[in-house]
């Protein structure tokens, strides 16, 4: 845990229990949750950003990529394992999946 | 300029919420406090004062917009009675917790059941541990000032914390008294900008307000909380004399009337301090040594200097306008406490008056400090707790 | 319409690491509040819920932008005041940025206990986005019922067991009643389509003046489905007819998609384990009362947006 994060006497808190760093959750490891883990397959993926819009944990970490043409775009980059849940929304919900011919997100029983 | 005029008490409080001209006002009507937001209401209308108004649609509404506005960054005030101020109840305990300086005038009213639109207190001393700083007041001119004060103390940054200035409902509010309308600009110049801390608009840095407290962090913050309401008591005697270099009118936590070599004494708030020092003025004359101990600050309350202010006297007498079903009056539980480590213990008693706007004449007054001069000479209270004009005794 | 590729340009209003149940959908909107439109600045407000409590657990916010959080049925009047002090603020030069506002309540914070200050905060016409996301129940003290609870559900309130099939009767349209209050826009989206949602949310942020958005959002232990469900079983709310999205723009209705097929109600129902029960043939006619409602709200609509049409054709 980060130095910030140790416990404060009430005299070091910011007043009236406000929260002066508005987004620092992401200190927070939620990755520890996971049971099961989304694998991201980079070679079958459309960079549709669906798995992107639906994460929950906003764990799908995007680069600046171009299209076959050349447009710039968002790429998916990575999983951010430190948040991902591993809910499983993201492979459910891929259309690469669905489709049944290929896998873009794989989704495995988390090893201990 | 400053000027003399007749005005009622909720007008008094428009005229100085009209002087301050906080930047937002949320406010819902209920009697005796509708006058004070009608003719604030008026003075926007007329664009006396530069404030955006939000006519809620209720009292809780009405707190819970007090504390999003004054979160947001910005002075606020408000106005309300009794049940009014019940509805807002679980509102008045976030935005102490929250440390938002919303000053709001109470009309003090009796609760329901039965309903009664009359004076008592039974409102702001339910109200007394949700973290607000309570003023009191015998009269429009302290009305007046206090409410003047009352952002100057809230807004302190050692303070940060509601006050509720409070009078009592139709017999101040509704009255016409004479009093002393201070100079709109110095009534500003004295209050001075208000300052933020962590506004919700400010989004360069954007914080969170109302967050989760688990078994980690809740201590800590009501023990932030217990320190402020501390450093107010400081701060009110600080804004109060710095009111009185300015405008002449000098008040403490507590006003002491003709307490030096008292050996009885009532202790009471609000209203009915009026004929209790005209009936002590006619006791004095006839060498009765009697006084009032006038409480002006219930929250924070001042113990240390009250023991202090009652050193010597033999019997107290405690008015308390309100209930406390099973217990004793709030205030007499208040000053009991005071008084337990004084060298010299006084005789202390409790008398409940004035439920619903119960009058009592000086005549009644006459009999408390008979029957307390019966206890002096006795050394014993025949009655530690009684009400006072109430038919079947 | 924002695309997924645009909105991806823009940062996230909401961080990983709160503490919301795996799968919840709900953190698919709030990533979204910052991603829709362009040279506003916005602020939001909570009332008492799941995405409240586990989006702010002290010393950690989920919020990257301004928010505030006060009680449980106040969001809307909270709000009004946030939303009051800008505007003070603004007529004084204290600040000269344009500001948009989002008030965010779960349904027992917006159809039960925070009905009023919600009806008072759109009656009176602040510049405030009000978002219901709509799981049905009180979901943060652990699945009571609400009254936007559908008929048959079982929840820790309404329990299905000998001598009954869950909560009674029907759910309250809140729409409906947002939709009387005569503001600009109200609109029902999904939490399974963010690019209509996205849509949706850009209309209501750029709307000035009051704006009402019901947001269909399964709930993972509430409906009892599995941790990657949500987007599917909101999907199949929608294509049931069960939770018909439309708009409602100055009172003219438009309904934003109509399924292709018939799929009957218990398509949707039967992925929950709230309406399991039901499965049993001697609830027939309440599953058939269910199915009937549904096609009754939903030829609701149709008639209103027949109606819009006609009117507005009449009127122009």
């Amino acid at each position: 845990m980060k130095e910030k994060y140790k416990l404060k006497d009430w005299q070091d808190l910011p007043i009236g229990g406000v929260v002066a760093e508005g987004g620092n959750s992401a200190d927070y490891e939620t990755g520890t949750w996971r049971t099961s883990r989304p694998i991201w397959m980079e070679e079958n993926c459309i960079n549709c950003l669906n798995c992107w819009v639906f994460c929950p944990e906003d764990a799908f970490i995007l680069k600046d990529g171009t299209t076959k043409t050349g447009k710039p775009r968002k790429e998916i980059e990575s999983i951010n394992y430190y948040h991902c849940k591993g809910c499983g929304l993201c492979a459910k919900e891929c259309p690469v999946n669905k489709k049944g011919k290929k896998i873009a997100i794989d989704y495995i029983k988390e090893e201990h | 300029m400053s000027k003399i005029l007749a005005i009622t008490g909720a007008g008094a409080m428009s005229e100085c919420m009209r002087q301050i001209n906080p930047d937002v006002v949320p406010a819902f009507p209920i009697t005796p406090s509708t006058q004070v937001i009608e003719d604030f209401s008026q003075f926007v209308a007329d664009g006396k004062v530069d404030t955006e108004m939000i006519t809620v649609e209720s009292e809780h509404s009405a707190m819970s917009a007090c504390i999003g506005a004054a979160a947001a960054g910005g002075r606020v005030m408000t106005a309300t009675s009794s049940a009014g101020m019940a509805l807002m109840w679980e509102m008045l305990h976030i935005a102490a917790s929250m440390r938002q300086p919303v000053v709001m005038t109470l009309i003090n009213r009796a609760l329901s059941a039965p309903i009664n639109i009359h004076a008592d207190h039974s409102d702001s001393m339910g109200a007394r541990d949700a973290g607000w700083i309570q003023l009191y007041a015998e009269n429009n001119q302290e009305a007046y000032d206090n409410l003047i004060m009352a952002p100057k103390i809230a807004e302190n940054m050692d303070v940060r914390l509601p006050v509720m200035v409070c009078m009592d409902g139709f017999i101040i509010s509704h009255c016409v008294q004479t009093m002393q309308l201070e100079d709109d600009d110095k009534v500003k110049a004295f209050i001075g900008e208000f300052e933020s801390t962590y506004p919700v608009l400010d989004t360069e840095n954007p914080a969170t307000w109302g967050a989760l407290d688990l078994q980690d962090y809740y201590m800590e913050h009501k023990r932030a909380q217990h320190m402020a309401m501390k450093n107010a008591k400081d701060v009110i005697e600080k804004v109060s004399a710095d009111f009185a270099d300015i405008f002449g009118r000098k008040y403490e936590l507590f006003e002491s009337y003709r307490l030096d070599d008292a050996e009885r004494v009532i202790i009471a708030i609000n209203s009915v301090c009026g004929e209790i020092k005209e009936v002590i003025d006619e006791r004095r004359e006839n060498g009765d040594k009697v006084g009032l101990l006038k409480i002006r600050s219930f929250r924070p309350f001042p113990y240390k200097e009250i023991a202090q202010a009652l050193a010597g006297v033999k019997v107290v007498t405690v008015l308390d306008r309100s209930e406390s079903m099973g217990a004793y009056g709030p205030l007499f539980v208040e000053i009991r406490t005071a008084l337990f480590d004084a060298p010299e213990k006084p005789m202390v008693y409790n008398r409940i008056f004035g439920l619903g706007g119960r009058e009592l004449f000086m005549s009644d007054i006459h009999d408390i400090f008979e029957e307390n001069k019966t206890y002096l000479e006795t050394g014993k209270v025949e009655k530690m707790f009684d009400y006072l004009k109430v038919r079947g005794g | 319409m924002p695309s997924l590729q645009e909105m991806a340009k823009k940062e996230s209003a909401f961080a990983g690491g709160h503490r919301m149940c795996a799968g919840c959908p709900v953190p698919i909107f709030t990533k979204m509040l910052t991603r829709v439109t362009d040279g506003y600045e916005i602020v939001a407000g909570n009332a008492t819920c799941c995405l409240e409590v586990a989006s702010s657990i002290f010393p950690y916010s989920a919020w990257k932008i301004p928010w505030i959080h006060t009680a449980f049925e106040n969001v809307g009047a909270s709000m009004s005041g946030v939303e009051t002090m800008y505007r003070a603020l603004k007529k004084k030069g204290k600040i000269t940025k344009p500001y948009k506002f989002i008030a965010i309540g779960g349904d027992g914070g917006t159809y039960d206990i925070g009905l009023q200050s919600l009806s008072g905060a759109m009656e009176r016409g602040h510049d405030l986005v009000y978002i219901c996301y709509d799981n049905g129940a009180y979901m943060n003290t652990g699945v009571q019922r609400s009254s936007a609870t559908p008929m048959g559900a079982s929840t820790t309130t309404t329990p299905a067991g000998e001598q009954s099939y869950g909560r009674q009767g029907n759910r309250k349209d809140l729409s409906r009643i947002m939709v009387a209050h005569n503001i600009g826009y109200v609109a029902q989206a999904s939490i399974h389509d963010p690019v209509d949602l996205s849509e949706k949310l850009k209309k209501a942020i750029e709307l000035d003046g009051p704006a009402f958005i019901n947001l269909l959002s399964p709930c993972i232990p509430g409906w009892k489905i599995a941790p990657d469900m949500a987007v599917e079983v909101a999907r199949l709310g929608v294509e049931t007819k069960y939770w018909p999205l439309y708009e409602v723009i100055d009172g003219v209705y438009q309904i934003n998609y109509t399924p292709k097929k018939e799929v009957p109600v218990t398509e949707w129902m039967f992925l929950q384990g709230r309406f399991k029960h039901l499965s049993n043939p001697k609830y027939k006619d309440v599953v058939d009362a269910f199915q009937k409602e549904v096609e009754r709200n939903w030829n609701w609509i149709v008639k209103q947006e027949e109606l819009s049409e006609l009117l507005s054709g009449q009127i122009n």
